[in-house]
């Protein structure tokens, strides 16, 4: 290629580069409530002709037949409204919302969770939904601290906006095999077994767990799945249950302190006893094919209820209280606005439907298993939700809402910190689950790590 | 000949057309996306908002001001002086093995080349089986023998050497290549070089190696390349694609987490033009030392 010929190519790309426009600079104020109007009750055409679309996670069937019911609910009074679903893989979450936010293809409504929604805020994804909350409390439809758990609410919440509406509660609890135990300690041991229970309380059964497979030569089975090493919904309700925290409001790392020894020093106790799998090792023995003992998780009952080695075996209770400032871990799963919506109006209107008495129970009527996050709908006569478990503790999901955190110290930071602080916390409670390492030397490597991630 | 432009189009509009929908292809899928990355790298930028901030993010890249960039260099290094020899030189032995006549040559062909035409993913999620500390076939043939576990994927020591192991899995892809490249050496010059009275190893260094060499050009480029977009450990390493310590971070990996685990399009794309620029004056050089490439006599 002649000289010229390179010349005019790199002229070309550089005037190329120059023809298209950057993207535009926006920022987001949370510090005070965002205000605009939105239309009263009076305004509202319930005989619009328009079609809503909407964001589900893929390979979740629940949550497509439960928006089914509630869109049915929703058609009674919005006769005119056809649905539009759209499946994403959580997996790309991140990157597939923003592409299509940035192509204009993102649907109206998008599924978010907590701490994901925090990323729509952050990039202007998400529209903030308070004028519409304010003007429903003005028209009398709901009241916030009536009518709702409000902590949940507020998980959906960055600084002074509501901009994720759950759908229902998300709370860590204790999944157990009343079989095993029984076997083990026979209904002494159960006793110990109860909403509110403490982590004193779940030693001793583990304890009697682990003497139990040994006297089995079941070295390889252990007590408990602790789902600590890659999720923040156990690992941060530990280290808060202490007192520990990992960034102050500031976003400042302040990790590195007596509390948070004390919280690793429980975990790592865990392993060292062997009631729980150290981590680089295989456990022989699982909750769910019937062999450990426990398992924290915060799925619905269903998830487990009907497995062979499971059926009429389980049954859930409290996460144990620990440590001097218990908590436990829980979450929202719920739906946002599109902020380029061009049917805001409307799509409120569906959210709105959802978290109402009647769209709470056709969800449920659609397979939420969940509970409600509606005050009104703890009453197993008339909770859908509840119905059909009355063989289940499912007081566990309610337990203790004063305990109830999420991973807040994501919200702290910038969202684009949030995948490796979340690497970060998981490789500190990694190191600490492994009975060979030390635990002040695996802080201390842990901190190292956050501060790089903080750097990024 | 007068120029006329009707005449023109009419003469090559069917080759136009032919042609059109590759040209849309690149340019929607390459040349565009290029030159918005490159307009990119000078923003902090999610791909909705965006701050100039001019070359900042070269800058960052290389004053090494980046942390994680020392390792994920050193990684990548690592990675790709080992890799590239190793595998080269074992497909291409492999390739001679396959090139002799052998009892069942086809059904050994087939079998070395059959992992690659496995997807990556699934190859990724097996060799994660394998490689299990408790359950993996390796560690059980290890135990058979009576030798202690490794750790593999799971320790940052022994990370890199089985990621290293694993792609050799892969080798049958440059085999066809160098078979590709036996069946057009003639055959008269190993007839020739026979009645000369050379044997086996001498006609391998004087006629196969020396007419092999354009593929072996090609091979050593094409594995560069991909060996420095690496970013397969995305599907099995853990940790985002890091491995253990980060003992697994490659470059690639880090483009991939940057522009779509971080949202930071911005420095992500100036990663990628940083590669771009590596890979191309890496391929330069290679083809201005390109004199030991036998093109034929007329070379």
């Amino acid at each position: 290629m002649k000289k010229t010929n390179y010349v005019v190519l790199g002229l070309s790309v550089f005037l190329l580069s120059g023809c298209i426009p950057p993207p535009p600079s926006s920022a987001i104020d949370n510090s005070e409530e965002v205000s605009y109007s939105v239309p009263t009750s009076e305004e509202i055409d319930y005989n619009v002709v328009d079609t809503l679309s909407i964001m589900i996670p893929q390979g979740n069937s629940n949550e497509t037949t439960m928006i089914d019911s509630a869109i049915v609910g929703f058609n009674d009074i919005y006769p005119n409204v056809t649905f539009e679903k759209k499946y994403l893989s959580h997996a790309n979450y991140e990157s597939t919302v923003r592409n299509q936010f940035i192509a204009n293809t993102l649907p109206d409504i998008v599924w978010s969770n907590s701490p994901d929604f925090l990323f729509l805020v952050d990039k202007g994804i998400a529209l903030p939904l308070n004028p519409y909350i304010n003007n429903a409390i003005e028209q009398g439809e709901f009241d916030l601290e009536r009518d709702f758990y409000t902590q949940f609410l507020d998980m959906g919440k960055k600084g002074a906006n509501y901009y994720c509406i759950p759908r229902s509660q998300d709370s860590v609890v204790t999944f157990y095999n009343r079989d095993l135990i029984r076997k083990v300690g026979g209904d002494d041991l159960l006793a110990y077994i109860q909403n509110g229970w403490t982590w004193d309380d779940f030693l001793v059964v583990c304890d009697a767990v682990r003497k139990y497979q040994n006297n089995l030569n079941r070295f390889d089975y252990y007590a408990v799945d602790m789902n600590i090493t890659g999720w923040l919904s156990v690992s941060y309700p530990i280290l808060r249950s202490f007192g520990g925290e990992i960034l102050n409001s500031e976003g400042e790392l302040v990790i590195d302190s007596a509390e948070t020894r004390q919280a690793l020093n429980v975990v790592h106790e865990m392993v060292t006893k062997g009631y729980a799998v150290s981590s680089g090792q295989t456990s022989g023995s699982s909750f769910e094919v019937g062999t450990s003992a426990f398992l924290f998780q915060s799925a619905a009952v269903s998830l487990f209820s009907e497995r062979a080695a499971l059926k009429g075996k389980i049954d859930i209770v409290s996460f144990p209280r620990l440590g001097p400032t218990p908590k436990i871990g829980a979450g929202i799963a719920g739906y946002t606005i599109n902020s380029k919506s061009t049917r805001k109006d409307l799509s409120w209107a569906f959210i709105q439907h959802l978290i109402s008495y009647e769209g709470q129970q056709q969800m449920a009527d659609g397979g939420l298993v969940l509970p409600s996050i509606r005050k009104d709908l703890t009453d197993p006569e008339t909770a859908n939700w509840l119905k059909g478990w009355d063989d289940f503790n499912m007081d566990a999901y309610l337990y203790g809402s004063e305990y109830k955190i999420t991973a807040e110290f994501l919200s702290y930071v910038d969202t684009k910190y949030k995948s490796g602080l979340d690497l970060a916390t998981n490789d500190l409670f990694n190191n600490v689950s492994n009975k060979d390492k030390d635990v002040e030397q695996s802080l201390q490597k842990g901190i190292l790590l956050f501060l790089e991630e903080l750097e990024q | 000949m007068k120029f006329s432009a009707k005449t023109f189009v009419k003469k090559n509009i069917n080759g136009w057309l032919f042609n059109l929908p590759l040209f849309i292809g690149l340019l929607v899928f390459t040349a565009i996306p290029m030159v918005m990355s490159l307009l990119y790298s000078f923003y902090e930028t999610d791909g909705i908002t965006a701050i100039p901030v001019g070359f900042a993010n070269y800058i960052r890249i290389f004053t090494l001001h980046d942390s994680q960039l020392p390792r994920i260099l050193l990684n990548t290094i690592i990675y790709t002086l080992i890799s590239i020899p190793l595998n080269l030189v074992l497909s291409y032995l492999l390739a001679v093995l396959l090139n002799t006549k052998v009892k069942g040559l086809g059904i050994f062909r087939v079998v070395y080349y059959l992992p690659v035409i496995i997807p990556g993913v699934v190859a990724g999620l097996l060799w994660k089986d394998i490689y299990d500390n408790t359950y993996g076939i390796f560690n059980k043939i290890l135990s058979f023998f009576g030798i202690a576990p490794q750790t593999w994927f799971s320790d940052a020591k022994t990370a890199m050497a089985s990621l290293l192991l694993m792609n050799v899995w892969g080798i049958g892809g440059g085999m066809i290549l160098w078979l590709s490249a036996f069946k057009n050496i003639p055959a008269q010059l190993y007839e020739s070089a026979k009645l000369d009275g050379a044997g086996p190893i001498r006609r391998f260094l004087h006629i196969t190696i020396p007419l092999s060499t354009p593929m072996i050009f090609f091979n050593v480029i094409t594995s560069i390349i991909g060996t420095l977009q690496y970013n397969g450990t995305l599907t099995f390493a853990g940790r985002a694609g890091r491995g253990p310590d980060d003992s697994l971070y490659m470059y690639g990996v880090k483009i991939y987490n940057e522009a779509f685990v971080r949202s930071n399009v911005g420095y992500g794309s100036a990663l990628s033009w940083v590669l771009l620029i590596v890979v191309g004056l890496i391929t330069l050089v290679l083809f201005k030392t390109s004199k030991w490439v036998f093109y034929g006599e007329d070379s």
